[in-house]
């Protein structure tokens, strides 16, 4: 918004992104300020998913999804950065929990194995699980079957997973979306605890989440970029009509 | 009134459609107890434990043998042999199609698999005779005209297409949230291939295993022209062999007379066949049914 880029870690800049022709994110600019939880928020098919997923290039699987403009990571625009690269730095939570179908242990570890840690892997793992509050829960059954654990366990487990890779930045698609309320709470908390080292982006249609989690809130609405800007001016004294609209519950 | 005309030849269809569903069920069952039958009356004269475990196989000629096992040495040589050549290609096939190639090439590769599938048996029959054979000989001058490596090779790729296209089914069940989840922690194509997806599909492809080798057992056609008639009891592949299949054919053919013990051997044999095949592709099912499961 303002020139002052100090704190930017993610410099969000003219990005249109495209479905075989058809524009799905026009002309949005942002900023991704460091070690702060960013929302966007916005109606269903508004285009959030898109834009987050652009963040980590995971929308270069999906045939004719076409990016422009720029997104500075550092001093690397990350639309032309290696992937693989990239996504170790920026990690991602999906909108479903999706844990390998493997032990609790090896799901934690697989992140670093593959990219050849060679430290102590249990004291990784370990870590991983404490800041994703789900140690105390697994820690007797490390060896068990991912699959076994309740859906709060597995989000916090996918999160352990992405933190194991000791990311910059964590991107959650809706993170909470296929949980129950007690669940998603317990991620809301976890959410307070990450932001201490971890830069969040999280893509939530739950308008009192984004209120409660997070310092900075953008709304889309069909692609467009309609306000930014500190959370509480944006749930409190909104600039734009729509965003009023949206965030009081009148559409959406 | 009309009303119970329109009743009434529903029930008449109903009872069409249950014949129809009724033969393919009847005829397995006529099957199974005209074998069952002949085999028994083959077991009274010879005894079980000889049928088993004998070395010689000389139904046709005297002294008369009645030992099955060159005849399953012989049809798990092909087995073997097929499976060398099936499995690992049929496995990287399914890992290109679903994993990296594009949905436009997938959808033109996919019915080329299908065509392959669809080629007559005897064809592979012949080309085995007279293309791969002489190939062999090239490299391996000792091998016999008729030897279990050619036919081996031609079941192999007879049974490539259905190992590729279960396969590629297996993979593309994992579900594409394991795929985008490993990726997002940094994951190369092929780490997200073999330390995914491979794994997550395993059951599938291990059920496709066990079917490509209950047809490769099967297999009649190509065996029987290109791996010879020679019930020999070798693990050497440049050798002529015969396949159970094989024998079943070779009798057929001839002028064996009805009820005697030569012509029981066919039910035998067949019985064995049935066997093993029905304990595999029950086998492959309950595999198949398992995975499945998972990502229910």
């Amino acid at each position: 918004m303002q020139d002052d880029k100090t704190g930017v870690i993610l410099d969000i800049d003219d990005v249109c992104i495209s479905y075989s022709g058809e524009l799905a994110v026009r002309n949005v600019s942002l900023p991704i300020y460091e070690k702060k939880i960013t929302a966007i928020i916005g109606p269903s098919g508004c285009g959030k998913s898109t834009l987050l997923r652009s963040l980590n290039r995971m929308n270069d699987f999906i045939p004719g999804c076409e990016l422009t403009g720029t997104v500075t990571f550092g001093d690397v625009n990350l639309v032309n950065a290696d992937p693989v690269d990239l996504r170790r730095r920026i990690g991602m939570v999906f909108q479903r929990p999706n844990p390998f179908p493997k032990s609790i242990h090896r799901n934690v570890a697989w992140g670093p194995t593959i990219n050849g840690f060679s430290g102590d892997m249990d004291e990784r793992v370990e870590k991983a699980l404490q800041q994703a509050a789900l140690w105390d829960e697994v820690k007797d059954r490390l060896q068990d079957s991912a699959l076994n654990l309740s859906g709060g366990q597995q989000q916090r487990l996918c999160i352990a997973r992405a933190l194991a890779m000791e990311p910059e930045i964590i991107l959650m698609d809706e993170p909470c979306s296929a949980l129950d309320p007690v669940s998603t709470a317990r991620i809301e908390d976890l959410l307070f605890e990450l932001k201490e080292n971890y830069t969040i982006v999280i893509v939530t249609h739950n308008m009192q989440q984004a209120a409660r989690v997070s310092e900075y809130t953008a709304f889309l609405e069909n692609g467009v970029l309609v306000e930014y800007g500190d959370t509480e001016d944006v749930f409190t004294n909104p600039r734009n009509q729509r965003t009023e609209d949206y965030v009081t519950g009148r559409f959406g | 009134m009309k009303q119970s005309h329109i009743r009434y030849s529903e029930k008449l269809l109903e009872i069409l459609f249950f014949l129809c569903a009724a033969i393919s069920v009847v005829t397995t069952i006529a099957v199974i107890v005209v074998l069952a039958v002949e085999t028994y009356g083959f077991l009274k004269q010879v005894p079980v434990t000889e049928f088993l475990f004998g070395t010689l196989w000389t139904p046709l000629l005297e002294p008369k043998s009645y030992g099955l096992l060159p005849l399953l040495s012989g049809t798990m040589l092909i087995v073997v042999g097929a499976s060398l050549v099936a499995l690992p290609i049929g496995v990287a096939s399914a890992v290109y199609l679903s994993e990296y190639a594009s949905d436009k090439t997938r959808r033109m590769l996919k019915p080329v698999l299908e065509v392959l599938a669809g080629i007559p048996t005897v064809v592979y029959g012949f080309f085995a005779l007279t293309f791969v054979t002489p190939i062999i000989k090239i490299f391996l001058p000792e091998t016999h005209v008729f030897n279990a490596a050619s036919a081996a090779i031609v079941v192999g790729i007879m049974v490539l297409p259905m190992v590729a296209s279960l396969c590629d089914d297996a993979l593309r069940a994992v579900p594409a949230s394991l795929r985008e989840g490993a990726y997002s922690l940094g994951a190369t194509s092929f780490e997200v291939t073999t330390r995914v997806v491979l794994p997550a599909g395993l059951s599938g492809i291990f059920a496709a295993f066990v079917l490509a080798i209950s047809r490769a057992i099967g297999e009649t056609m190509a065996v029987t022209l290109a791996a010879g008639a020679t019930p020999n009891l070798t693990l050497n592949p440049l050798e002529s062999i015969q396949t159970m299949t094989a024998y079943i054919v070779q009798v057929s053919l001839g002028d064996t007379p009805a009820g005697t013990l030569t012509y029981q051997t066919l039910f035998a044999v067949a019985a064995v066949l049935f066997l093993i095949t029905l304990v595999l592709n029950i086998a492959a099912n309950s595999i198949m049914k398992r995975f499945q499961e998972v990502y229910e």
